[in-house]
């Protein structure tokens, strides 16, 4: 595999935009998270990492026109790329793979 | 009509500040736009109190990111990695006789390498003890038949003045004898040079009268001796 791999929170984040639908943007996809994991995230957390996988070329991102609730400013839209589904594919093998036949000894430990 | 309330004018200075300029528009909207939220739902004091949180939260991961970004190019440019780095240190903690000896061989390969070149240097192109004594070189004839310098003659120094153009300025010595009498004491003799007025100019020493022209001429005339030891003439 010559693509960089996911890591966790990389991974959360392009899924949490893959459940929102196309043209998302940060304030959403930080309370989709929170609400699917049971987890209080750092909002900076999911920017950053938002900014991150637009580097990487994983997800793109348009400006909307401006709102006057939000000042007058405009919202960063994102998109997951075809980069950004084929890594994830990708990610979900490796970790199918690793979890492939564990389900007996997780049972086991419970 | 919703009543828009305005989040901490410092914390927001903090945030333009700190964020990237491609994101600082997108980011500090979507604060806003939280804020206002908060507002409506915890009232507006906690809203600010929550706004502060996270302009420090967001100052703190987009500086990390900025020095990481900062890390990784500079290091890209390098052709390195943060990995040699992290590597390189793990071997040298995992190995302390090792990053002694090597450090120990650094220090003696260096100090080696650096007394050989001084040595070179003072060997091949040494200089005088005077203001741009480096500048300061030795001419000469040199007589193939007695393989010998043969020394020059006031008519060659106006000859070589006339004709050198590379040199600043040239200046002529030649060693003398004189008895040095300090007080009442019985002369003794000593090596002493008689130079050119332009040889005060080459070696930066002024001319003076009474004691200070003597004490000039002595300095004069040690540092003609090291030219002639050094270069054979000035």
């Amino acid at each position: 595999m010559t693509r960089e791999a996911l890591g966790e929170f990389e991974h959360i984040v392009l899924l949490a935009i893959l459940h929102l639908g196309d043209g998302v943007y940060g304030v959403p996809i930080v309370d989709e998270i929170q609400r699917r994991t049971g987890r209080t995230v750092a909002s900076a957390a999911v920017y950053v990492t938002l900014r991150r996988l637009e580097q990487k070329g994983l997800l793109t991102s348009w400006m909307s026109d401006s709102t006057p609730e939000r000042g007058g400013k405009s919202r960063r839209c994102v998109k997951v790329t075809s980069a950004g589904l084929q890594s994830l594919r990708e990610s979900r093998k490796v970790l199918d793979s690793m979890w492939k036949g564990l389900d007996p000894k997780l049972r086991g430990a419970q | 009509m919703t009543q828009w309330s305005t989040p901490p004018l410092v914390a927001r200075w903090l945030l333009e500040y700190a964020l990237p300029a491609d994101v600082r528009e997108s980011v500090t909207g979507d604060l806003d736009e939280v804020f206002q939220r908060d507002c409506r739902t915890y009232g507006v004091t906690d809203a600010r109190r929550r706004y502060w949180r996270q302009a420090i939260s967001f100052t703190l991961h987009f500086v990390v990111e900025r020095w990481r970004d900062l890390r990784r190019g500079g290091l890209m440019r390098m052709g390195l990695s943060w990995l040699d780095f992290k590597l390189g240190f793990r071997m040298l903690s995992r190995y302390p006789m090792l990053t002694v000896v090597a450090s120990l061989a650094m220090a003696v390969a260096i100090g080696v390498g650096a007394g050989t070149f001084e040595v070179i240097t003072r060997v091949t192109d040494p200089s005088l003890p005077l203001p741009d004594g480096d500048r300061i070189v030795g001419l000469n004839y040199w007589d193939r038949v007695e393989s010998g310098a043969r020394p020059p003659t006031s008519y060659d120094v106006l000859t070589w003045r006339e004709g050198l153009r590379t040199l600043e300025d040239i200046g002529a010595f030649r060693l003398v004898q004189r008895n040095l009498i300090v007080g009442e004491q019985v002369g003794e003799p000593v090596e002493a040079a008689e130079i050119s007025a332009a040889a005060f100019r080459v070696t930066g020493v002024r001319p003076q009268s009474n004691v200070g022209m003597k004490i000039n001429r002595i300095k004069a005339a040690l540092a003609a001796q090291l030219a002639t030891e050094e270069h054979g003439g000035l």
